[in-house]
């Protein structure tokens, strides 16, 4: 008499796998089923490559930078079909301007042997803004009053900065600010925004990229600038659509900047406080 | 788990590695589930077909909410349901020729030995009552729990739990019937 563990056991064994052709008949068919779904999806797509005009000379690295960077990101209709998924610029900058809150680490960088120089800018829920640049901490929001955002161009926003160690008002002035000016300059943060602040004529291409091991998560645009060697190369995620990394370089002299984004890290309100920092004891 | 939702994301990206990785991380239980349920190998092998290729036509709007492995499982049985009640295979039909898995690593003797059991066994699963059945493979094959079964056959723990005893049971029967004579 076999007791009922014993058939418990047999049947757990009783496995009956495919043959290996079967396997790959049935895998090769499946794969062509995923390619049909991929190939029907992108020829909804119609990429849309255009020029962009830019209004400034490449002069400082710091405007360079966001200035080519401005470029490529404004490329609205770019789209890359690597891994069969349409990621397209305009994704990206809507994405990038309906996100509640970031922040960015740039790095600066002007010789390859020097430290690179690191700015760190955070924006709140509220369009509230937190620089470090140094020994300096940066703060700004909209002037009592204000219904609109932040404006970086206008006077009347309420920017103030304060040494970090000894926490007195020091002059807000910097890179950070330029940055912040470039980024904001019309209430609100956006990549798009930063086009405008140009003026020469600037043609920036895509470049589809490889297969790479990353290329089922991240999504690269690259932009040449059209007179000069200076070229940028933009990271973003094919899910969120969200950009991650922007990387300006110059060739020419080794000049680089870094835009590390970061969408995970919320601070509160306190953090965004002036006069919580100025009142916190040294 | 972690795994599976990443795999799950890449494969919504179109990812075909993500594909042949899913398939072949749960290829050989699925199949084993829809021949023992089925009886047929062809049948199974179109089951879980059919079943993959729903699962990349729907994956879009796929959210995983619990195993991969167990959505994957639900589809086996109840495109196995389907099979049966439209192609109208009776329980008792043939189970289809068993692999003996064990005989490579045995000799020719307890080889002849194990398939043999195993073709009993596969018959006498055949002859269970279809719900029992069910009860039987997805508790020892699959490894799921009586509540994970009940949800599946949309009945109580306890139902499950009673339809996989008394299927043992009968299977025991059956198969010490059959060892006697």
């Amino acid at each position: 008499m076999r007791p009922e563990r014993d058939i418990e056991e047999q049947v757990k064994r009783l496995r009956r796998p495919a043959d290996g052709g079967t396997h790959d008949k049935t895998l090769a068919y499946l794969l062509a089923k995923l390619q049909h779904r991929k190939s029907q999806q992108a020829a909804g797509f119609q990429p849309n490559l255009r020029r962009i005009i830019m209004t400034r000379p490449l002069g400082k690295l710091a405007v360079a930078a966001v200035a080519i960077v401005t470029a490529s990101i404004a490329l609205s209709q770019l789209g890359n079909l690597l891994g069969g998924t349409t990621v397209a610029w305009a994704d990206i900058t809507e994405h990038f301007e309906s996100v509640p809150f970031f922040s960015v680490t740039i790095y600066l960088g002007h010789d390859t042997a020097a430290e690179a120089k690191k700015i760190e800018i955070w924006k709140s829920e509220d369009s509230l803004i937190r620089a470090h640049e140094g020994d300096k901490v940066i703060f700004a929001r909209a002037a009592e009053g204000m219904t609109g955002a932040l404006d970086f161009n206008n006077a009347d926003q309420q920017v103030v900065a304060f040494d970090r160690s000894t926490r007195q008002s020091v002059e807000a002035d910097g890179m950070a600010r330029i940055f912040l000016r470039l980024l904001c300059p019309q209430g609100r943060f956006s990549l798009n925004t930063l086009l405008e602040d140009g003026s020469d004529n600037v043609n920036i291409s895509a470049v589809e990229t490889g297969d790479t091991a990353a290329s089922d998560e991240t999504v690269v645009f690259n932009g040449q600038h059209k007179s000069t060697p200076e070229r940028v190369q933009i990271w973003a995620l094919r899910r969120s659509k969200l950009p991650v990394r922007v990387r300006f370089e110059d060739p020419r002299n080794g000049e680089c900047a870094d835009f590390l984004f970061n969408y995970t890290e919320k601070k509160d309100a306190a953090f965004f406080d002036a006069s919580v920092f100025a009142r916190a004891p040294r | 788990m972690l795994e599976d939702r990443h795999l799950v994301w890449r494969l919504k990206q179109g990812s075909p590695r993500a594909l042949c990785r899913i398939y072949n991380r749960y290829e050989a239980d699925l199949l084993t589930l829809a021949r023992s349920l089925l009886g047929g190998t062809d049948l199974a092998q179109d089951v879980l077909q059919d079943v993959f290729v729903k699962f990349i036509e729907s994956i879009d709007s796929f959210e995983l909410t619990g195993s991969l492995k167990g959505y994957l499982i639900t589809c086996v049985v109840n495109r196995a349901r389907d099979y049966l009640r439209r192609k109208r295979c009776r329980d008792g039909e043939s189970l289809g020729a068993a692999q003996a898995v064990e005989s490579n690593q045995q000799g020719p003797l307890q080889a002849a030995i194990a398939v043999e059991r195993q073709e009993k066994l596969i018959t006498a699963l055949a002859e269970l009552p279809y719900e029992q059945r069910e009860a039987v493979l997805l508790h020892l094959q699959t490894g799921l729990k009586f509540r994970e079964i009940a949800g599946i056959q949309r009945v109580s723990a306890k139902t499950a739990e009673s339809r996989y005893r008394y299927g043992l049971h009968r299977l025991r029967s059956m198969l010490n019937g059959q060892e006697e004579t």
